[in-house]
């Protein structure tokens, strides 16, 4: 009777530690206080594109749409994880960053057929470069949305309309997501 | 810890942006940002039309709905979903600024078929109501990624403290 009861006790504590440690857990996850998978790489990457990104306004600001298009072009095969890398799977402010980009210089293109003009095909297939194997998968956030409305207005352009309404559905499905984020308060 | 942002529904955002532009000698706008807010206060607690603005849109509805019947060729159908998404922009830009120009309490005023028809503000294609999107969002999220990169720093300094703290490295001196 008394061992049953101490058993009973001692499995009752070990519970409450297992489920406070659990509760601990996500609640720093939640906090944003687990730092993300190797840290080093994604301090790096997100050092390196915050000075492209000035360098790229600075060339806007100055005019200078060929050389902004250039450093953006220079950017896809540059500072990515490798695709078998931790990071490129399970860290999705890498993926984000990476269709951060992309969505730029698509965007750029776009607005300035003038400079460098590449065929519609060709910005699809940046698009499509961008978007990799993993943006289905990564967490809701506008860069991956706005890659996906670019897409949109790709395939709009190449009257493929079908495809183009589904890419501007995926887009519209992201913004979904975050507005309800943002008008419900979480995190 | 605490420190709690007011959410995007708070009246104090809308007094804030008009004690802004009366702060700049009411040079500038922000009616386009008062129209979002609207927007997203409409979209937490949608807010009916009245009959007859529900008739005026039903009247720029309609012609599209007939001869919709059977077989629709492909242009059509390119016709539909355009037009579809205009007209659903256009109405709620109509429903915002009919909202946004009525008082909060009492009769509302009769809507102004004219004003219904030119109040249509945005670009009533999908990829520039995107575009749209993403220049609210993009703000919030660069900060977020600025969080990770420096939560990141964070535990670089952390695993570079202990690895000096670590028996065995620290030391040199006799």
């Amino acid at each position: 009777m008394t061992s049953g009861r101490w058993t009973q006790r001692l499995g009752l504590v070990g519970a409450g530690i297992v489920l406070g440690a659990g509760l601990m857990f996500v609640g720093l996850a939640q906090a944003d206080r687990i730092a993300p998978a190797r840290p080093g790489v994604l301090v790096a990457l997100g050092q390196k594109l915050e000075v492209e990104h000035r360098a790229v306004d600075l060339k806007i600001d100055r005019g200078d749409i060929a050389g902004a298009i250039a450093s953006l072009e220079s950017l896809r095969s540059g500072p990515w994880p490798a695709e078998d890398a931790d990071l490129a799977r399970a860290n999705d402010v890498a993926v984000a960053l990476r269709h951060d980009v992309y969505g730029r210089l698509v965007r750029l293109r776009l607005d300035h057929p003038e400079v460098d003009g590449k065929p519609t095909a060709g910005l699809l297939s940046i698009v499509e470069e961008g978007l990799g194997e993993d943006a289905g998968e990564v967490d809701a956030n506008p860069f991956t949305a706005r890659l996906y409305a670019l897409q949109g207005e790709l395939f709009e352009a190449e009257g493929r309309d079908d495809d183009a309404l589904a890419a501007y559905e995926k887009a519209l499905e992201i913004n979904g997501i975050l507005l309800e984020r943002e008008l419900g308060g979480a995190p | 810890m605490s420190d709690e942002k007011p959410g995007v529904l708070d009246p104090q955002w809308e007094d804030a942006l008009r004690a802004g532009q009366a702060a700049e000698g009411e040079r500038g706008s922000v009616e386009s940002e008062l129209a979002v807010l609207h927007l997203l206060r409409h979209a937490r607690g949608p807010q009916p039309l009245e009959p007859d603005a529900l008739d005026a849109v039903w009247s720029e509805l309609e012609p599209e709905i007939a001869g919709q019947g059977g077989f629709t060729t492909w242009w059509q159908r390119l016709f539909d979903w355009r037009v579809g998404v205009g007209v659903a922009v256009a109405s709620a830009a109509a429903a915002v600024i009919f909202f946004a120009a009525s008082p909060a309490q009492g009769p509302l005023p009769p809507p102004d078929a004219d004003a219904v028809a030119q109040a249509p503000a945005l670009d009533p294609t999908l990829s520039a109501t995107l575009q749209t999107q993403f220049d609210l969002l993009e703000p919030a999220a660069r900060a977020q990624i600025d969080g990770d990169v420096a939560a990141g720093r964070g535990a670089l300094r952390t695993e570079l403290l202990a690895s000096i703290a670590a028996p065995g490295t620290v030391g040199g001196a006799p």
